[in-house]
């Protein structure tokens, strides 16, 4: 029965692979046409998560001269941000996928009418969704490394890699893509609520509500409400990666360890599965 | 042995009530047709039976014991509402079948699709309403279960593929399967059932051999000149179960002595007087009718 959640994945997949691939390769070639063609000056500026940007000129010829920084030096590709973007379209990702139980429920019959029990059927989905998940990130990872090899970053020795930064910006990202994604189970899989719904408010709570809340200061008791929201806001626990001196430093908007985030994201997201196939188990269709 | 037993199901959504103290118990290898009209309680007994829904109390068994997931193994339900994967085509969804069941036979569901003239390209919402029940049909039949519940099977089927799928009923029943469906084409039952359930508001109105059933009653059905007017005491006859009338036409559903029914109505001097045997379609309305259309039951 996996099979049904295999290919539905595989079909979201599909397009958000498009999606994702052909934003890459407008980025890349809008870069490198303007580079090869141009006959005057123009400057590209590519802005990274800390919002230090980055300029990459050209002067008619043909060579790829990048600087970097207000000091026009030799710019700098951090890889370990690859890692933060690419978390990032996982999590976009997982919020697709998060109501995959519920898609059974709009119907009734076929996935309750086989010779698997619901409890197993569950966790079988909550497998192939989160290799697909996982698949997502290696995906993006893997575009986002081969337009900085099309940009000729690696040639010029301009890339860096911080490894624990990468590392704990990844398990961070997945773990916050997993706590959304088994939220989003817990509020759909016991309901015939329409899926699509549940995960609109969900960025909608995520990326308005929650930073709006976090940002008034309204007194004490208003801030417990906002720090209660965030404990329930996944990207909340996403880890940023901020540059402290020469350091990479990752952290997250809750103050907590990078372990702390990524134990109690993965925490959530699996106690939040265990409800799902609860609720989902009762459901009567 | 009973492959199906309904006993006692009483189903309640808040204070209305669905099923009302249903017992029916089907026999290894026979083919009952349940009937009822629309709201009758049908849909939620098949749910009730295969665990889709609670029961509010009842037991209800397949095979000697409470539906598990392993039941599933032998026996297939066609849902009343196409519950087939629109996104997916007629071949995603065979292969899927054929990764669930153990005894899904590849060979047989190309003999159904080729029956059924599916092409295995096509995505599901892409078919009409007849070929996915054709879908539908293919997958419940294909792994040749050992029972079969079938919710208005032939829903959207066009005339000649209707006969396709009574046919699969019946051979069905005669590889040994047993078959609990439903349908609201009464013709359909008659042809393929040989046991008949009726349900009226929850209830079960009526259960019992199709022939038998038949064979219980005649039809005396009297054409007068002017509107009908049944004649004294035959409302309170004991041969005479029900009369209706409609027009100038009085029928009497007789259990005994038909003729002596016939003298008593020529007396009343009756353009025609006729006697039918009773069809399905007959006990069924019989069965259903409220008293809008009827003169009423007799004692």
């Amino acid at each position: 029965m996996s099979y049904v959640e295999l290919l539905r994945a595989r079909n979201i997949f599909r397009i958000f692979g498009s999606v994702l691939t052909a934003i890459v390769v407008f980025a890349v070639a809008s870069i490198l046409f303007g580079t090869h063609f141009g006959t005057s000056v123009h400057h590209h500026v590519v802005t990274n998560t800390n919002g230090h940007a980055f300029h990459i000129n050209q002067e008619g010829s043909s060579a790829l001269q990048v600087s970097g920084g207000p000091d026009d030096s030799l710019m700098r590709v951090p890889l370990e941000y690859l890692f933060g973007i690419a978390a990032y379209a996982a999590i976009i990702f997982a919020t697709i996928l998060g109501p995959s139980l519920n898609k059974e429920n709009d119907g009734y019959g076929y996935a309750f009418t086989k010779p698997v029990s619901r409890e197993r059927l569950a966790l079988e989905y909550f497998g192939v969704d989160l290799a697909a998940i996982v698949a997502v990130f290696a995906y993006t990872l893997g575009l986002l490394l081969l337009a900085i090899w099309c940009l000729g970053f690696f040639f010029k020795g301009q890339v860096t890699f911080d490894a624990g930064a990468a590392l704990g910006i990844s398990a961070s990202g997945l773990g916050a893509a997993f706590m959304w994604y088994g939220l989003l189970q817990a509020l759909t899989s016991w309901n015939h609520v329409r899926g699509g719904l549940v995960i609109g408010l969900s960025w909608v709570y995520v990326t308005v509500l929650a930073p709006i809340a976090t940002a008034l200061d309204f007194g004490p008791g208003f801030h417990a409400v906002a720090l209660a929201m965030n404990y329930i806001n996944p990207l909340a626990y996403y880890a940023s990666i901020t540059e402290k001196g020469h350091e990479a430093v990752v952290e997250s908007l809750l103050g907590f360890s990078t372990g702390a985030d990524i134990a109690l994201t993965w925490s959530i997201g699996i106690v939040a599965c265990a409800v799902a196939a609860y609720g989902w188990k009762r459901l009567e269709v | 042995m009973n492959t199906i037993a309904i006993r006692n199901l009483t189903k309640r959504y808040g204070d209305q009530l669905a099923v009302d103290d249903l017992t029916l118990e089907v026999e290894e290898g026979s083919v009952c047709g349940l009937l009822g009209p629309n709201g009758a309680g049908k849909t939620t007994a098949f749910k009730s039976l295969l665990g889709l829904l609670r029961p509010t109390s009842g037991t209800l068994e397949v095979l000697g014991a409470p539906v598990t997931p392993a039941t599933f193994e032998s026996l297939a339900f066609v849902p009343e509402r196409n519950d087939l994967y629109e996104w997916m085509t007629v071949g995603e969804q065979l292969a899927l079948a054929r990764r669930t069941y153990k005894t899904f036979d590849p060979k047989r569901a190309a003999e159904l699709g080729a029956l059924f003239k599916l092409d295995s390209r096509k995505k599901i919402k892409r078919l009409s309403k007849g070929q996915q029940s054709a879908v539908a049909l293919t997958l419940a039949f294909a792994f040749r279960p050992r029972v079969l519940v079938l919710d208005e099977p032939s829903s959207g089927l066009d005339p000649i593929f209707q006969r396709v799928a009574l046919d699969l009923i019946i051979d069905a029943a005669a590889s040994g399967a047993t078959v609990l469906f439903s349908s609201h084409q009464v013709g359909q039952v008659e042809r393929a059932a040989d046991r008949v359930a009726i349900l009226k508001d929850g209830k079960l109105v009526l259960d019992g051999n199709i022939d038998t059933l038949k064979g219980e009653e005649k039809i005396v059905e009297a054409v007068f000149e002017q509107n009908a007017i049944a004649p004294n005491g035959l409302a309170s006859d004991p041969r005479v179960r029900r009369i209706e009338s409609s027009g100038r036409v009085l029928r009497a559903f007789v259990r005994s002595d038909s003729a002596g029914i016939v003298r008593l109505l020529e007396a009343h001097n009756p353009k025609a007087v006729s006697v039918y045997d009773l069809a399905l379609e007959d006990i069924f309305l019989g069965a259903v009718a409220g008293p809008a259309n009827a003169y009423g039951e007799a004692s």
